[in-house]
């Protein structure tokens, strides 16, 4: 008795160590980790509040070169579709903001930008690449994952958004 | 003068020590040798429940280590894309000036008859 006492008990710890040790990560289907960051323009925006929009988040830093070739891209596609329900968010983890903002600025990006200088968003999405794009439904499900870039991918991006936006 | 009594050699070495009465008895009630200090009936039960409590703290201290080693991450000694913020740095370069590195890649190449291993491509950010 005390035995099957010690082996359930055992079996509780190790559930519950398990458990502990999972981590919450983008995955395809799954509930996009919420996030509250503070904006470029000093104002805080979370992920939560923005169900029933389709939503992309794109990680981006100054110093990857794909980033600078993919943010016009990006750019473009939000102010295509902003009207329609659409939300771009660019989360930058540069360490020092300053050289975010300045990057924005010379490429004239609209859509907003939050920073995430401790790596705690990018870090709990855990995508392994730079950049990197997660592509939400408007009920807050990650449905598109897109790791680095290649030319001609914000056309799938494209394709991706409109199909969200006709659910 | 001193008279010394020769000590027959013992066939079992615990016999000896027996003897000598360095180490308690360990002949239980029926004659068997079982290694420990036999009781009196009435403390059996005591035995027993010291084993079990000795169990008991063993599971717990288990349970302790594995809810430790739950809260650990797993050791990771690479570095994650996200993190190469400072290997991305352009003074990591080998080269400062590219063009004239160029040209002086090409002289040893057309001189030495040697080509390649001349790093990598990237500037280490990972994002490839």
């Amino acid at each position: 008795m005390r035995d099957l006492i010690h082996r359930r008990s055992l079996m509780a710890v190790i559930l519950l160590a398990a458990a502990g040790a999972a981590r919450a990560k983008a995955a395809p289907d799954a509930l996009a980790p919420d996030f509250t960051l503070r904006q470029i323009d000093g104002a805080n925006l979370r992920l939560g509040e923005q169900r029933g929009r389709v939503v992309m988040v794109n990680f981006w830093a100054s110093w990857c070169g794909p980033c600078r070739v993919e943010l016009p891209q990006l750019a473009r596609l939000h102010d295509k579709y902003r009207g329609s329900g659409f939300l771009l968010l660019g989360v930058n983890i540069d360490e020092d903001a300053a050289a975010a903002k300045a990057l924005a600025a010379k490429l004239g990006i609209t859509f907003p930008i939050l920073l995430d200088s401790k790596k705690e968003v990018v870090g709990a999405y855990d995508l392994n690449a730079m950049p990197a794009t997660v592509l939400i439904d408007r009920d807050g499900r990650v449905r598109h994952l897109h790791r680095g870039y290649k030319d001609g991918v914000e056309q799938v991006y494209e394709q991706q958004v409109r199909a969200l936006l006709r659910e | 003068m001193n008279v010394t009594t020769p000590v027959a050699a013992s066939p079992h070495p615990l016999e000896g020590a027996e003897s000598r009465g360095s180490e308690p008895t360990c002949v239980g009630t029926d004659g068997t040798r079982s290694g420990r200090v036999s009781r009196p009936r009435g403390q059996q039960g005591t035995s027993a429940d010291r084993q079990s409590r000795i169990r008991g703290v063993r599971w717990m201290l288990a349970c302790v280590w594995l809810l430790t080693i739950g809260g650990c991450a797993m050791p990771q000694p690479w570095v994650k894309p996200h993190e190469r913020e400072r290997l991305a740095d352009p003074i990591l370069q080998w080269q400062g000036d590219l063009l004239s590195s160029k040209n002086s890649q090409h002289v040893r190449d057309i001189r030495e008859g040697a080509r390649g291993a001349n790093g990598v491509q990237g500037g280490g950010c990972g994002c490839k």
